[in-house]
């Protein structure tokens, strides 16, 4: 049974269609990689399957356990440290998760010395990784994935591959929109510019 | 931890770490009520209460717009909101947590100043009570308002007069209620029906604003 399944969807950016009749089945295992030129309606189609916009043509239903989404902007509060915000994110997912647990993943990332340090005094890279922090910490079987390795440097891209590679080997899947490839195995593209 | 409790939290502790977010309202209380009183020679005389009322309802009802403009501005701006609006079924219950902190940290410490507002302009000691009461119910209003008002315009940089042409109209009713109650006091007529109606505003208020509050914050994230 797939995670996910869109069908027929209208994806629209201020009342101009960007995507007609987009239909989309997301098996366990899936890494699906969303390019397309700027504006083709890569960010915009990860918020309405992040339910952050209103579908109000065509179906997207969610089958499997729940779905994390990381969007360009990071979703942390500046004034909060690390760990809180994590805290907060688990929170707000209904989700009860260990502070060793967090600990852990903040400690993959190299960012455990910085648990207590606001948000707002890292740099644009250690923001990114703690927004990326919230894919191990929540469980969730659908990630969505707006331009993730923006910011980041090599060890935080290899961590991310790493994740994606574990999650997809426990049966979950990914949606990525991005303009830089993951360069993972057996990945499906779909390019939204194509005809 | 239900919604309403997580966002009752996470509002508070924003609150306290940025203090200046209650203190400015605070200090403007003070500094209006200061000035009306030492520009009317000797303050009021006890005989002008009705000008002490409407005073220190207007200055309130400006604080408490002041301090409610900036309600889910930095969501906005950090993603968090889309986090919120993206993971819940229902933000009815986070809005309502979100303004009851709101609503404590921000019009909790003004209705704590009234009693100083009312001595600077020398209002008759059993006003207080009517005056303190009426205020605990429209504070409660305008903070609802106030966020409605914030959330209308979230996007939109600079937008301190729009929120006020938005929203003053929106507080009138309540003023004119709540003025009205104290003056019929004042002056030994029938008060209750006006301050049966504030409170019945202010229930209306935390029942049903959450709802439309909660359906801007969707909208805001559709664009």
């Amino acid at each position: 049974m797939p995670l996910l399944t869109v069908s027929a969807l209208l994806v629209e950016a201020s009342e101009r269609p960007l995507l007609v009749d987009f239909s989309l089945d997301v098996e366990p295992g899936m890494l699906i990689e969303i390019t397309g030129l700027n504006g083709a309606g890569k960010t915009t189609l990860l918020r309405y399957l992040a339910g952050i916009r209103r579908a109000y043509q065509g179906t997207i239903d969610y089958h499997g356990h729940g779905f994390a989404y990381v969007g360009q902007k990071p979703g942390l509060n500046a004034s909060f440290t690390v760990m809180e915000n994590l805290k907060w994110i688990t929170q707000n997912a209904h989700q009860r998760v260990a502070e060793a647990d967090l600990n852990d993943v903040l400690a993959d990332l190299g960012m455990k010395s910085r648990r207590n340090t606001p948000v707002g005094s890292l740099s644009a890279g250690q923001v990114r990784r703690c927004g990326l922090a919230c894919l191990r910490v929540l469980d969730a079987e659908m990630w969505l994935l707006d331009e993730p390795l923006t910011s980041l440097d090599a060890s935080a891209v290899d961590w991310l591959k790493e994740s994606l590679s574990t999650h997809r080997g426990r049966g979950g899947a990914a949606i990525v929109a991005t303009h830089s490839t993951l360069n993972l195995p057996d990945t499906r593209f779909i390019d939204l510019n194509a005809p | 931890m239900n919604a309403f409790v997580i966002a009752f939290n996470r509002t508070l502790r924003l609150g306290w770490r940025h203090p200046l977010d209650s203190l400015n309202p605070m200090a403007f209380f003070i500094i209006v009520t200061s000035l009306i009183s030492l520009t009317i020679e000797g303050g009021p005389a006890a005989s002008e209460n009705a000008l002490a009322i409407a005073v220190l309802w207007v200055v309130l009802l400006l604080s408490t717009m002041m301090a409610s403009g900036s309600a889910f501005a930095q969501d906005f701006e950090d993603g968090t909101l889309e986090q919120m609006v993206s993971q819940q079924q229902s933000l009815y219950a986070t809005v309502q947590g979100s303004v009851a902190a709101r609503w404590f940290i921000s019009s909790f410490p003004l209705l704590a100043l009234v009693p100083l507002g009312a001595w600077m302009l020398n209002l008759d000691l059993q006003l207080w009570g009517i005056l303190f009461l009426s205020l605990i119910a429209g504070s409660v209003v305008f903070t609802f308002f106030g966020v409605l008002g914030a959330t209308l315009t979230l996007g939109i940089g600079r937008n301190g007069v729009l929120l006020a042409l938005l929203v003053l109209p929106l507080y009138v009713p309540v003023l004119l209620l709540g003025v009205g109650a104290c003056q019929r006091y004042t002056s030994e007529e029938s008060f209750e029906f006006a301050l049966i109606g504030i409170f019945a505003i202010a229930t209306a208020a935390i029942t049903f604003l959450p709802f439309a509050i909660a359906a801007l914050l969707r909208v805001s994230q559709e664009y």
